[in-house]
């Protein structure tokens, strides 16, 4: 599955050492009705929700989120 | 036996500071006249947090007493060695252990008197032994 | 009885129990046999459609068992209320269901606990409670051991005392199949085993084991609506003492004279009404610091009371039926909840008590701390 639509996320300030800061956060409604939270990416800067989505995978072996999800 | 250093927090600080001393000292509530045991800061039967460090004679009685036969924790493998709940002589009680006794030398109402036994870890152990006093 | 008593007389029945194997569970999770014990209870109650509970109560004891949100979740209930007690043990979380009932509040309750935890048969139970590291005094044995050694002192009775109620509960147990301990020990046999915390041995400390018990409680009223006859709650008498082991002789569980007195009033009822009694059975000591204090027999006589099969079936008051804590599993009183039940729907086969209509729930908390006891009727 591999669109969805964002229905609400949030930029978190309080830093990680594994992530950078600020990161977002998302609550994405899957295409066929499940519903995740996941890391989102690229949000411009009037994002407005309900907003449609992309599944993005990180090639094996990199640091950070194993996927997330950017506007489509 | 490998006792654990007590937890020492504002409560309890006079009483570890006095065995240290040398001295067995109970709170002593001033508005009630009971003697309490643990240290709190009021008296759970007036509730006035006045109070002052009094000092007990060290002599008492056992209340209770059991023997642990088998290790039932890390810090005590060494078996066997005894817990007992000492009645002291001015009323209050308080849980211990008695030194220099075999199994079978300890029984309820024995007498027993306060032994300061300074620790590794730089505190002061509150142990008991028979009492030394012949009772009339 | 008073107003506050009789808020819950005959309001709240058990309608359905359910319970697993007690003793190990590889490879099982707390919430896979809690899901196994509540389709047990609901089959037993009849009951086809879980959202008919509206309430659910969980119990974790020592970091393992069930949180009722969790649960929720897992088998997709949405009930009025999730709870769980932080000292959850048998008749006071039953204690909480029959008052959310009670009042109104929920109309079914579903009660689940379930436990696989390391050590299931080898570890005692109360691991590792530290009560003082200055001087070793640690594990909930050795509170119930420092009350027998009183308790020896004061009375004069002996460690064959401990032995007969230990024989008893192994003799249930023998003729319950879900019991861990299901084999037989002769008095001689305890005698000859040595000790582990003087004056207890080690079959005087229940064992720790894995398995789960649902109970489901509901609204009197509807109680009949249900598969079986319901099984009905008449009392409950509770008190603390929180200052126990600086008050001398709470280590003789005096605590319980009061529960005692609030249960039997409340009941209308003594102990002489009571066919079949259930005590949380930590260690063998806790059922003699019973029979005196709840007045079964007179002070320092549970040595005798317990003596010569007297609290086997068949004998004067038989005593948990299912083989307890020391025989059935360690699920700290709820099981002894299912089997008192069974035991007034006379479905007990082997071990039914006949004609049993009243039975009687005793324990103890936070290490007697809290004393409570709940009588159930029949009808």
């Amino acid at each position: 599955m591999q669109t969805g639509t964002l229905l609400s996320y949030t930029k978190v300030w309080v830093p990680r050492a594994d992530l950078p800061t600020p990161y977002t956060l998302g609550q994405i409604r899957l295409d066929d009705g499940v519903t995740v939270f996941a890391h989102v990416r690229e949000l411009p800067e009037g994002v407005h929700v309900p907003m449609p989505m992309r599944l993005k995978v990180s090639p094996a072996g990199s640091p950070g989120p194993v996927f997330w999800f950017e506007p489509r | 036996m490998a006792p654990s250093k007590p937890i020492i927090d504002a409560d309890t600080a006079e009483y570890w500071n006095y065995l240290r001393l040398g001295e067995l000292r109970l709170q002593h509530c001033r508005a009630c006249g009971r003697d309490r045991h643990p240290a709190r800061w009021i008296c759970p039967q007036c509730l006035s947090g006045d109070f002052e460090w009094k000092r007990l004679s060290g002599q008492g009685q056992i209340y209770s007493f059991v023997w642990y036969m088998k290790p039932l924790h890390a810090s005590f493998l060494e078996v066997p060695y005894n817990v007992a709940i000492i009645e002291l002589d001015e009323g209050p009680q308080l849980v211990s252990g008695v030194d220099s006794v075999a199994i079978g030398e300890l029984y309820v109402g024995r007498h027993v008197e306060a032994r300061f036994v300074n620790m590794p870890g730089d505190w002061t152990a509150l142990r008991f032994v028979p009492s030394t006093k012949v009772r009339g | 009885m008073s107003p506050t008593q009789a808020a819950l007389s005959r309001k709240v029945a058990v309608v359905g129990v359910g319970t697993t194997h007690q003793g190990v569970h590889p490879g099982k999770s707390d919430y896979q046999l809690g899901v196994e014990a509540l389709r047990l209870a609901m089959a037993d109650a009849g009951i086809e459609n879980r959202h008919r509970i509206d309430g659910v109560l969980g119990y974790k004891f020592y970091g393992a068992g069930i949180d009722p949100i969790e649960f929720c979740k897992l088998v997709g209930m949405e009930p009025r209320v999730t709870g769980y007690l932080d000292y959850g043990t048998g008749g006071f979380t039953t204690q909480y269901a029959a008052m959310l009932i009670a009042t109104g509040v929920c109309n079914l309750v579903a009660c689940v606990f379930a436990r696989n935890p390391a050590g299931a048969m080898d570890d005692f139970s109360g691991l590792p409670n530290e009560y003082d590291l200055t001087c070793g005094f640690v594990n909930a044995g050795a509170v119930a051991a420092l009350g027998w050694t009183r308790h020896m002192a004061r009375y004069g009775s002996t460690e064959e005392a401990l032995g007969h109620v230990f024989v008893a509960a192994r003799k249930h147990a023998a003729l319950n199949p879900i019991a861990a301990f299901p084999d037989r020990v002769t008095l001689a046999e305890y005698l000859a085993a040595p000790y582990v915390l003087w004056p207890f041995r080690g079959y005087d400390i229940c064992k720790v084991t894995a398995g789960a018990v649902a109970l489901i409680f509901s609204r009197a009223d509807r109680a009949g609506d249900f598969a079986k006859p319901p099984v009905y709650l008449l009392a409950v008498g509770r008190q603390q003492t929180p200052r126990m082991l600086e008050a001398g002789d709470q280590l003789l569980c005096f605590g319980m004279r009061m529960a005692a007195e609030q249960v039997y009033d409340a009941a209308g009822l003594g102990p002489a009404d009571v066919d079949a009694l259930f005590i949380s059975d930590a260690s063998t000591a806790a059922v003699i610091h019973t029979l005196e204090n709840y007045g079964f027999c007179g002070e320092g006589d549970g040595q005798d009371f317990v003596k010569d099969g007297g609290i086997e079936l068949g004998g004067r008051l038989p005593i948990n039926t299912n083989g307890g804590q020391l025989g059935e599993g360690y699920l700290v009183g709820w099981l002894h909840h299912a089997e008192l039940v069974r035991q007034l729907r006379g479905e007990c086969g082997h071990r039914q008590v006949s004609g049993a209509e009243v039975a009687q729930y005793c324990t103890t908390g936070r290490f007697r701390q809290d004393s409570l006891s709940s009588i159930y009727v029949r009808s």
